[in-house]
């Protein structure tokens, strides 16, 4: 009866015996026991938890699949195949930290896609949820390290990681200024998720704030991805900030019509449009004596969020238009642009007969 | 005429203050809702409902009413009245929402300064110390000049979000409005009926109050 502790060397080298084995697999069957534990009670709090972000179906799985990996790791490490060592450190410490870490930021990932997969969230609500996915992976990478037992080579590491910042500080300067950006942009706050913003070119929606650049959603529909480090060098013109917004538009009226009839005329249409403000109240005035109009501005206070995008087409267009029916209705006339020429000397003009 | 409540599906003309709802029976036996440029085909059912709604309008949640002329209300003393005020219209199949428009003059000011103030539906009215005819739909209102000087008011703002509201026939009420004058008015939405005998649309007893920083 001797020779199965023999038996058990030449499978998993030298020095492993029958108590070790079964150690290892009464560890493996309980990891996988409180693995199954902890899927079923996850998955029965689900339905009746407000946590559902963070206790469901998924999560379940994946603790469940933590619990394995874990117990096969250890399996291995027990019998003797994952003590290799690779630069001083087990090749089982190894896996079991790469596991981990990796198990963790799927957990961490799925509970952020599930904040900002429902539906459309507000941008306190995407923040927090980014906020959680990076302390949960802050928290994992130093779990990880210490799993792998590289604690204690953590200064080592950290030195060696400033030099190598220093040198990639050079090579990716561009990065860097991206990223340095993007931290004074969360702090400054010139957007906010979902505002209406005019940045050089570009007018749109802002669709999100990422750590290197911001993604801003044009009125046409196309997305366009704008380097931290450009937008914050950029006038930043916020159309939604305030809740309402003073528009100005010009008409031009013929010289011989009454001014005072073509205000009259205009203030009524401005009076009658739901969208232009009754306070404050909108102003119409005689803006200039052009080449061949007198100018009328019209300064009206609108509702923000109606002066953007799509929504011009019922507040701006629309208003213009009535406003140029209503001048016509009246029988006022808007000029085209006009110039009387004078000649010094009389014109001689030579007719052809046919 | 009625106008809110339950409206059997038949051909007919609804008018709801400016706007005219026409239900027509199709041949095959549906029917075809239509008020201005929507249309709805409806395919079975017995009823349709014509309801009042608070004055979101494009979605503001307050209401200003401009007094013209402006109250001035004594000290120490409780002034009960009415505003005019507009009104949504939703007409709903079952508990389903098909159609909501505005069946009065529909206008918005800016309540308070450009940077910290908000956009409320705008109506113009003068205090009725009985109830009137109104155009659209009534505010019970109950002022009390809880100050020791006469208070001069010119307007009166109310947060109107999600209130209930309620109706009889051809008249639609807010809620009970409550204007207590001091330094800062506030005013309080009682979400109460005026009186017991209204149909209600929505959940009563939702009190609201609301400080008017800007006179």
């Amino acid at each position: 009866m001797n020779s199965t502790p023999q038996n058990f060397s030449s499978l998993f080298g030298s020095g492993v015996t029958l108590n070790e084995v079964m150690g290892a697999v009464l560890t493996l069957l309980l990891l996988l026991i409180i693995g199954a534990l902890l899927r079923n009670t996850i998955r029965r709090h689900s339905g009746e938890t407000s946590l559902r972000w963070i206790i469901n179906e998924e999560t379940a799985n994946l603790v469940f699949w933590l619990f394995v990996f874990l117990g096969l790791v250890e399996f291995f490490y027990n019998l003797g195949i994952l003590k290799y060592k690779i630069m001083g450190v087990a090749l089982g410490n190894l896996l079991l930290a790469f596991g981990f870490f990796y198990l963790i930021y799927l957990i961490a990932k799925k509970s952020k896609d599930y904040f900002l997969g429902t539906g459309r969230v507000s941008p306190e609500v995407q923040i927090k949820a980014k906020l959680f996915y990076y302390s949960v992976l802050t928290l994992a990478f130093f779990l990880a390290l210490n799993l792998a037992g590289l604690t204690g080579k953590l200064t080592t590491v950290l030195a060696a990681a400033g030099i190598t910042g220093i040198v990639l500080g050079f090579s990716a300067q561009t990065v860097i200024a991206n990223f340095i950006s993007g931290i004074f942009m969360y702090f400054d706050k010139p957007l906010r998720l979902g505002d209406a913003v005019r940045i050089g070119d570009y007018e749109g929606i802002v669709e999100d704030i990422r750590i290197l650049s911001t993604r801003i959603r044009l009125w046409d529909g196309t997305l366009v991805r704008i380097p931290n480090e450009k937008l914050f060098n950029s006038e930043i013109i916020n159309l939604q900030k305030y809740p309402a917004r003073r528009a100005e538009l010009n008409v031009g009226i013929a010289y011989r019509e009454d001014a005072e009839r073509a205000i009259e005329v205009i203030r009524k249409v401005l009076e009658e449009e739901p969208y232009i403000l009754a306070e404050p109240e909108p102003r119409v005035y005689v803006n200039e004596l052009g080449d061949s109009s007198v100018n009328l501005k019209i300064w009206v206070w609108i509702p923000s969020d109606l002066w953007v995008g799509q929504n011009m087409m019922r507040s701006k267009y629309g208003l213009l238009r009535k406003i140029k029916e209503a001048l016509d209705r009246e029988g006022i006339e808007i000029p085209f642009p006009q110039r009387v020429n004078w000649f010094a000397e009389e014109l001689r003009v030579k007719l052809e007969k046919e | 005429m009625r106008i809110f409540g339950e409206h059997g599906l038949r051909t007919q003309f609804i008018h709801v203050g400016e706007k005219k709802i026409h239900v027509v029976e199709n041949s095959e036996g549906t029917f075809t809702y239509r008020r201005d440029n929507v249309r709805v085909k409806i395919l079975g059912g017995m009823h349709l409902s014509i309801l009042p709604a608070p004055a979101k309008g494009y979605g503001v949640r307050f209401l200003m009413v401009k007094l013209e002329p402006s109250v001035a209300v004594p000290p120490t003393s409780i002034v009960k009245g009415y505003l005019e005020a507009p009104i949504d219209v939703k007409v709903l199949l079952g508990g389903t929402e098909i159609d909501r428009f505005t069946p009065c003059r529909e206008k918005y000011a800016l309540y308070g300064e450009d940077n910290v103030g908000v956009i409320a539906r705008y109506a113009v009215s003068q205090f009725f110390s009985k109830k009137p005819n109104p155009t659209c739909a009534l505010i019970p209102l109950l002022i009390k000049n809880e100050d020791e000087s006469w208070f001069h008011l010119r307007r009166l703002v109310f947060p109107i979000g999600n209130c209930p509201m309620f109706y009889h026939r051809d008249e639609a009420y807010y809620p009970q409005m409550i204007v207590h004058l001091k330094k800062i008015p506030f005013i309080v939405n009682t979400g109460n009926p005026p009186d017991g005998t209204l149909n209600v649309v929505g959940t009563p007893r939702r009190i609201v109050t609301f400080s008017m920083r800007w006179l």
